[in-house]
């Protein structure tokens, strides 16, 4: 087995809350509660969940965009989170990150060969290298090298992302975060970016910490899944597993959820209620008890762990077992 | 795809921000004026070596007896109580005028950027303490203390090396306008700079490693410079005009050729020589009104949502 | 935060910077060495005893730390001190001058509001019409024409080429007008009320004018005009006390800068106002009627700020207070 590339272990982003003209400490958001993550090379894991369950933020602590409280990030076998600038900036020709809206991503004051290049001219590249690489890099995105004296508002939407990607791949990195690339661009673009992200991966053996709510989107090109809740994974598996037979309830409920055109997936599990809880003042027990039609009282009192059902199929549920048993009954009586 | 490229490359290339913003400013007759009586001003600030018919420091009408002469084919505008031709001194006083409103203005925007930029980059405490302190400025009585400083200044430089810099007095005014006017920008800066923070092509460039000092000066500042350009165009007018009061109170610069400096010397006069203070002060009202005009111009082009 | 909380925490700031600017003030004025010996040292006959014995009896000796604190101790006290040049206690005379000042920026001010009101509503009820675009371009050069300059002008078209009204002082020396002291009173006051009058009315014509465009463009007050309400409650009642709010946030300012100049305003009309009186003190060096008249100032402007900060939170609810 080869080594992963990225191992994110029991990481934490907390955000103290200060109130009152003092400034006291009134509590901490714990967007991101002791998460472990692997990622392989060539590898795309895919990182689902509600708005506000973390996982942005997730993807920003790995990148050290946003300074983790505590845990572990391991970058090709290096410590992220001790390294000192110059190390730092080092490691960030190897990492990037593609960014959700195009419009906000890009500096408007700069030209698009400028916008790819900066990555070349700060790690010290010639202005020869530079430019090759920003006309290599457009061509690879699909764009030519024709555009590299236009400004970011003289593309359209699907363009500036392949822009943004762009920029992303400059200096050849191993690791890229798509923050939900595509939930801003138009349907009819969603599809060309995704296929030039998956064309990108083969050809350049990227791995991807794909962040996203679209469900269809994630089947399509995730090798595994991380489903995340309040902060915490609530369930990581082999996409085909995940999708095949989730077995936390909230996962489930996602799916359910998720528009099908397929009948077998409107699932006999309801339709999530409630609201999500505030990250500031977390459920007891389980953080999905409140929400779960299934929750017991060993829920409420008691977190459960991260477990092993199969391989590579972790669940933090106490009776996913049971789910674990049901699901072949299950899969006969739908099918 | 392939589509697509085509039909961008076929289509005429969008214009670029600041041309966006001319575009939308040339079409705002108010601003228009406004640009035009500042290029007036600077075009006249300029010349005024080369067309004005006397020399700022000539007195020779007081000498033929024809001080206070009411305007003429000679003295176009007439001659003051010191006999000075009020025309050159008009056109030469737009240099001082100038000189004043761009000095300042560079020092407090200096000051102000560099203030506001590091409350709204490093946020927190550093942000509470730095904008308590302009807001200290902005409340205070700026005026009347500057109209101290500058009185004061005048007698503690007396027998030190300073007493032989040249327009020392103006100096002081245009330094110490720059010291009391920064607060404006510092809090626009301060508020640019918390936005664009956060923005996402900020921390895309952090992302990929930009050193701190390319993120603020390349990434933050070119895109927080339309809303400090329109303070600094205020704030021009607004050094101008203080400077004129200051020298109409009689703390300006004696030496100086301005429009303050002018009002003061004739004001006794006004009675009998209206003519000699209506002209520095007409000149001065223009550069105001250009300088207001043009920052109201310069807001709506900037930001064409604001637009009524 | 509660409403409470944040008027106590802007009186503190507030007392915070009226003690900055005496410190500053004093350490401004001390730079200058003893001011005593600078006034008394050009006339003649004046030997090193008497500059001593001078500069004791205005408690000047001592260093000073001694001195700001005494001085501090005093004015808590509002004990100023004697002026040098008038040998009058400061503290009477800032009452006196500062009532003149008053007396012309206060009407300059209520009525300015009044008749900026009057044109905002002709202006916003039609806009984009000949009338709107008149008042925005009459408000904005009258934004621009400098106030003193103003005054210069009403000076030479009132006083000395019609030669109806008075041209300096607040009171006539010999005969007063019409016999009356009163009338005499009034009558110095139009020219330097209608400069500021003038000047007020133009800038808050500026901002009320765009605030009530703003206004009556918002969904209540269509809804107002669809439950049938006549156009004149519609506009006073509902459109102008919205609109108010920003022009309420602006007075303190306004005042501020009034105050701020009003040396330039009433060294044009020769007003005995406070602006006049700080004016003659620094061209003196009256030392103690400099920090006097610097520390009232001040406060003034402070309160005006910190009643326009209260009325703000106390008027619109949706301020977030921070």
């Amino acid at each position: 087995m080869t080594a992963p590339l990225l191992e994110v272990e029991d990481l934490d982003v907390h955000f103290p809350v200060f109130r009152g003209p003092l400034r006291r400490r009134a509590g901490t958001v714990r967007a991101v509660d002791g998460v472990s993550l692997r990622v392989m090379p060539g590898e795309t894991l895919a990182l689902v969940g509600e708005s506000g369950c973390g996982k942005s933020t997730l993807g920003r602590a790995v990148l050290r965009l946003q300074e983790p409280s505590g845990g572990q990030v391991r970058f090709e076998g290096q410590d992220l989170l001790h390294l000192g600038k110059r190390d730092l900036k080092a490691a960030r020709r190897r990492m990037r990150m593609v960014f959700q809206d195009p419009h906000a991503s890009l500096n408007p004051r700069l030209r698009a060969a400028e916008i790819i290049g900066e990555a070349f001219t700060i790690h010290g590249c010639t202005r020869a290298e530079r430019d090759a690489g920003v006309a290599e890099l457009l061509t690879l995105v699909g764009l030519g090298p024709d555009f590299a004296q236009r400004f970011p508002h003289e593309f359209s939407g699907g363009q500036r992302q392949r822009l943004g990607i762009a920029r992303a791949l400059a200096l050849h990195p191993s690791f890229v975060v798509c923050d939900e690339p595509v939930s801003a661009l138009d349907v009819s673009v969603q599809a060309q970016i995704v296929n030039l992200l998956m064309e990108l991966q083969e050809r350049l053996g990227l791995s991807y910490l794909f962040i996203s709510h679209d469900l269809h989107l994630v089947e399509f090109i995730a090798d595994r899944v991380a489903v995340m809740y309040l902060g915490r994974i609530v369930e990581t598996a082999p996409a085909a597993a995940l999708f095949a037979g989730p077995l936390h309830p909230y996962t489930r409920a996602l799916l359910a959820a998720s528009p099908s055109i397929d009948p077998d997936r409107r699932a006999a599990d309801a339709v999530i209620e409630g609201e999500l809880p505030s990250p500031l003042n977390p459920p007891s027990g389980c953080a999905f008890h409140p929400r779960c039609p299934h929750a017991t009282d060993q829920c409420r009192a008691e977190m459960p762990p991260l477990a092993a059902l199969a391989t590579g199929h972790d669940v933090r549920c106490w009776h996913a077992a049971d789910w674990m048993a049901a699901a072949p009954a299950r899969a006969e009586a739908l099918g | 795809m392939a589509i697509e490229t085509a039909t961008l490359n076929a289509v005429q290339r969008a214009p670029g921000v600041w041309r966006q913003s001319w575009y939308r400013f040339r079409r705002n007759r108010a601003g228009m004026l406004g640009l035009g009586l500042v290029t007036l001003v600077v075009v006249v600030a300029l010349i005024a070596p080369f067309v004005a018919p006397f020399e700022p420091t000539d007195q020779s009408a007081m000498l033929r007896g024809a001080a206070r002469r009411p305007p003429d084919a000679i003295h176009w505008l007439g001659t003051d109580r010191n006999g000075y031709d009020v025309f050159s001194r008009l056109l030469y006083g737009a240099r001082t005028a100038l000189l004043v409103g761009l000095g300042a203005m560079t020092i407090a925007s200096l000051i102000g950027v560099i203030i506001g930029g590091i409350a709204g980059y490093a946020g927190g405490m550093t942000d509470e303490l730095l904008m308590r302190f302009a807001e200290f400025f902005m409340v205070i009585p700026v005026f009347i203390v500057i109209l101290a400083v500058v009185r004061l200044f005048g007698i503690v430089v007396v027998g030190t090396w300073m007493e032989d810099i040249p327009n020392l007095n103006l100096l002081t005014i245009i330094v110490l306008l720059g010291c009391f006017e920064w607060p404006p920008i510092a809090r626009m800066a301060r508020a640019e700079f918390l936005r664009l923070r956060n923005a996402e092509f900020v921390e895309a460039a952090v992302c990929i490693g930009t050193p701190r000092r390319d993120i603020l000066v390349r990434h933050i500042l070119p895109n927080a410079l339309p809303s400090l350009i329109v303070l600094v165009a205020l704030g021009i007018g607004g050094a101008i005009l203080a400077e004129t009061m200051v020298s109409f109170l009689g703390f300006g610069d004696p030496k100086a050729v301005s429009w303050g400096q002018s009002l003061y010397f004739n004001y006794e006069a006004l009675k009998v020589a209206p003519w000699a203070v209506l002209a520095p002060g007409g000149a001065l009202f223009c550069t105001v009104l250009g300088f207001n005009l043009l920052a109201d111009g310069l807001t709506d082009a900037f930001n064409p949502r604001l637009r009524q | 935060m509660g409403t409470a909380r944040y008027i106590t925490r802007r009186l503190i700031f507030a007392v915070c910077l009226i003690w900055g600017v005496s410190v500053i003030l004093f350490a401004m004025i001390n730079a200058i060495g003893n001011p005593i010996e600078i006034l008394l040292a050009e006339r003649p006959g004046i030997t090193d005893e008497i500059i001593e014995s001078v500069t004791k009896y205005y408690g000047l000796d001592g260093s000073v730390t001694d001195r700001y604190f005494t001085w501090l101790w005093a004015i808590v006290r509002l004990d100023f001190g004697t002026s040098i040049i008038y040998n009058l206690p400061v503290s009477e005379m800032l009452v006196i001058y500062g009532m003149e000042t008053l007396k012309i920026q206060i009407p300059g001010i209520v009525i300015a509001l009044f008749v900026s009101v009057m044109i905002s509503v002709l202006a916003a009820t039609r806009q984009y019409s000949k009338v709107d675009f008149g008042v925005i371009a009459g408000a904005m050069v009258g934004h621009s024409l400098p106030g003193f300059l103003l005054g210069i002008i009403l000076i030479l078209i009132f006083s000395y080429w019609l030669g109806i009204l008075p041209s300096y002082g607040a009171y006539s020396t010999r005969n007063p007008v019409m016999g009356s002291e009163v009338i005499d009173g009034l009558w110095h006051m139009v020219l330097p009320v209608s400069m500021l009058v003038f000047f007020n009315t133009a800038t808050l014509t500026l901002l009320l004018r765009s605030s009530l465009v703003d206004v009556l463009r918002q969904d209540f007050i269509t809804a107002a005009r669809a439950s049938g309400l006549p156009e004149r409650r519609v506009v006073f009642g509902h459109a102008l006390r919205n609109a108010f709010i920003p022009v309420l946030t602006y007075l303190g300012i306004l005042f501020g800068l009034m105050l701020g100049t009003a040396p330039v305003t009433e060294t044009v009309f020769t007003w005995p106002g406070l602006g006049a009186l700080y004016i003659m003190a620094i061209q003196q060096l009256d030392y103690p009627l400099i920090m006097g008249a610097t520390m009232i100032i001040t406060v003034m402007l402070v309160t005006a700020t910190l009643l326009t900060d209260i009325a703000y939170v106390v008027i619109d609810p949706r301020i977030r207070l921070g």
